[in-house]
């Protein structure tokens, strides 16, 4: 009995131009070849269902290196469908268990990947990220930090005041840096979107996972009509000129993953991401690996298709620090609890739950608490 | 309930043999770091209220300020950098600010 294979779709085009792709292999090594219906063509290609079937997928997803590899070898047929014919990217890991399945899936979504193929047309995506520069690169004589410590030796008198001093506005330019760095790319962001087509806002990734060290404040994809992307890549060192206080980061041309469906642009953004060299999930993502759309069969309903670009995506806010947080909170107190495993060569020995009240002492006093020792 | 054990799994402090002493020196010290970098903003709190004395003011401040190098030699001397005692916890960003 033969291996049991799924179908693993990678675009749909309108014409069946991108099926000639000669040698071009899949994911799994198998041969790409096209299946059509309702004038739709499907890019798609066989993979063996024990290492790309729903259970395996799921196994496999979390393996890094694996899924790289994955992510590479979609992105190369995508890329070169695309240079044949405007494609419409899916998402990884999207695998239907017959051709049968791929055209009823084109049958029920013909009208919506219609509509979008007609509105990305022959259209680009270009990706753009903005870091925040730390303050003392900016500007390195306005908070002084170094001179004032030199200052105050030990014996001096007031030390402890200037200390405090110090620190205050040591900690209040880091506010202003970072309030000034996410109004640039607020700025920044307006700028492109006037020059793309449309644009999509995905959630700034966590420094963990970019392996910068400066936290990430825009990531933004941009659709941008063929033979823009010089202009537009001059537009945005221009903006880095003007705005020192931003790190501006230009990738692409992508195909236009961000574009593609009219829901979960995060998705195929980060597979995007992962595409660019590095692996970069985002961290919405990193609780529940599976997301990306692992359809081995798919009866959901076509959602309908969002239009044009009246609805503008919130700008992600700040991500603030845990400590600022329970410092603006303290006057009302508040619980901490959590859980720790700590593991002695690889064994699970000890979970601590933690659970703590943690309220400042003239909030308490206010309320009447009796504070006893604590109030010196 | 997997992003709870997906959370538990990612952040668990493993102390194998070698590494044993670092791994939950980094746990004590995040949380000592934590509690300094608490009390540095809620005594910059304090002192805008006006309700402390000049002399609460420069003791307080001397001791945020012992504390503090005390912190970096304790850093050092486990070969723990700043980032080292920083968790992200996720939907509720880091536990302290990136400097």
């Amino acid at each position: 009995m033969a291996e049991a294979t799924g179908v693993w779709v990678y675009a749909i085009a309108e014409t069946a131009g991108p099926a000639s792709l000669g040698e071009l292999r899949g994911v799994g090594g198998g041969p790409v070849r096209p299946v059509g219906a309702v004038g739709l063509t499907a890019v798609v290609a066989d993979v063996a269902l024990n290492t790309y079937g729903e259970s395996a997928l799921r196994r496999n997803l979390e393996d890094l290196a694996w899924l790289e590899a994955t992510a590479r070898a979609h992105h190369q047929v995508i890329d070169a469908a695309g240079q044949l014919a405007p494609v419409l990217p899916m998402g990884l890991a999207t695998v239907y268990s017959d051709d049968a399945g791929v055209r009823a899936m084109l049958a029920e979504r013909g009208d919506h990947f219609r509509q979008t193929l007609r509105r990305i047309g022959a259209r680009r995506e270009w990706g753009v990220k903005a870091y925040e520069v730390p303050p003392s690169e900016v500007s390195l004589s306005e908070t002084g930090r170094a001179p004032a410590r030199a200052a105050a030796g030990p014996a001096a008198a007031g030390a402890g005041a200037a200390y405090l001093q110090r620190r205050r506005s040591e900690l209040s330019a880091h506010k202003d840096a970072r309030r000034s760095a996410l109004l640039s790319a607020q700025q920044v962001h307006a700028e492109l979107s006037r020059l793309a087509a449309e644009n999509r806002m995905h959630a700034p990734q966590a420094p963990q996972l970019t392996g910068i060290r400066e936290p990430m404040i825009l990531n933004a994809a941009y659709l941008l009509d063929d033979g823009q992307g010089d202009d537009f890549a001059a537009a945005v060192s221009a903006l880095a000129e003007r705005y020192p206080g931003v790190r501006l980061e230009l990738t692409g041309p992508w195909p236009p993953y961000s574009f593609a469906g009219p829901e979960a642009g995060a998705e195929r953004a980060s597979a995007a991401e992962l595409l660019g060299g590095k692996i970069c999930m985002g961290t919405q993502r990193a609780a529940d690996p599976v997301r990306p759309a692992v359809a081995v069969r798919q009866d959901r309903p076509a959602p309908a298709p969002q239009r044009g670009t009246g609805r503008e995506p919130a700008f992600p806010a700040e991500r603030i620090a845990l400590v600022d947080l329970l410092d603006r909170v303290l006057a009302g107190g508040v619980v901490v609890a959590g859980e720790v495993t700590l593991s002695i060569a690889d064994v699970d020995m000890v979970t601590i739950s933690l659970r703590a009240l943690v309220t400042s002492v003239s909030a308490l006093a206010e309320a009447g608490g009796d504070f006893g020792e604590l109030n010196r | 309930m997997t992003s709870g054990r997906e959370f538990q799994r990612r952040h668990r402090i493993d102390a194998d043999p070698e590494s044993v002493e670092r791994g939950l020196v980094s746990l004590v010290l995040t949380v000592v770091e934590l509690l300094r970098q608490l009390m540095e903003r809620q005594a910059l709190r304090r002192v805008d209220q006006g309700t402390l004395t000049d002399e609460q003011v420069e003791n307080i401040g001397r001791t945020l300020m012992a504390l503090e190098d005390r912190m970096a030699e304790l850093r050092e001397h486990f070969g723990l950098t700043r980032e080292d005692l920083n968790l992200d916890l996720g939907p509720l960003g880091p536990l302290l600010p990136y400097d």
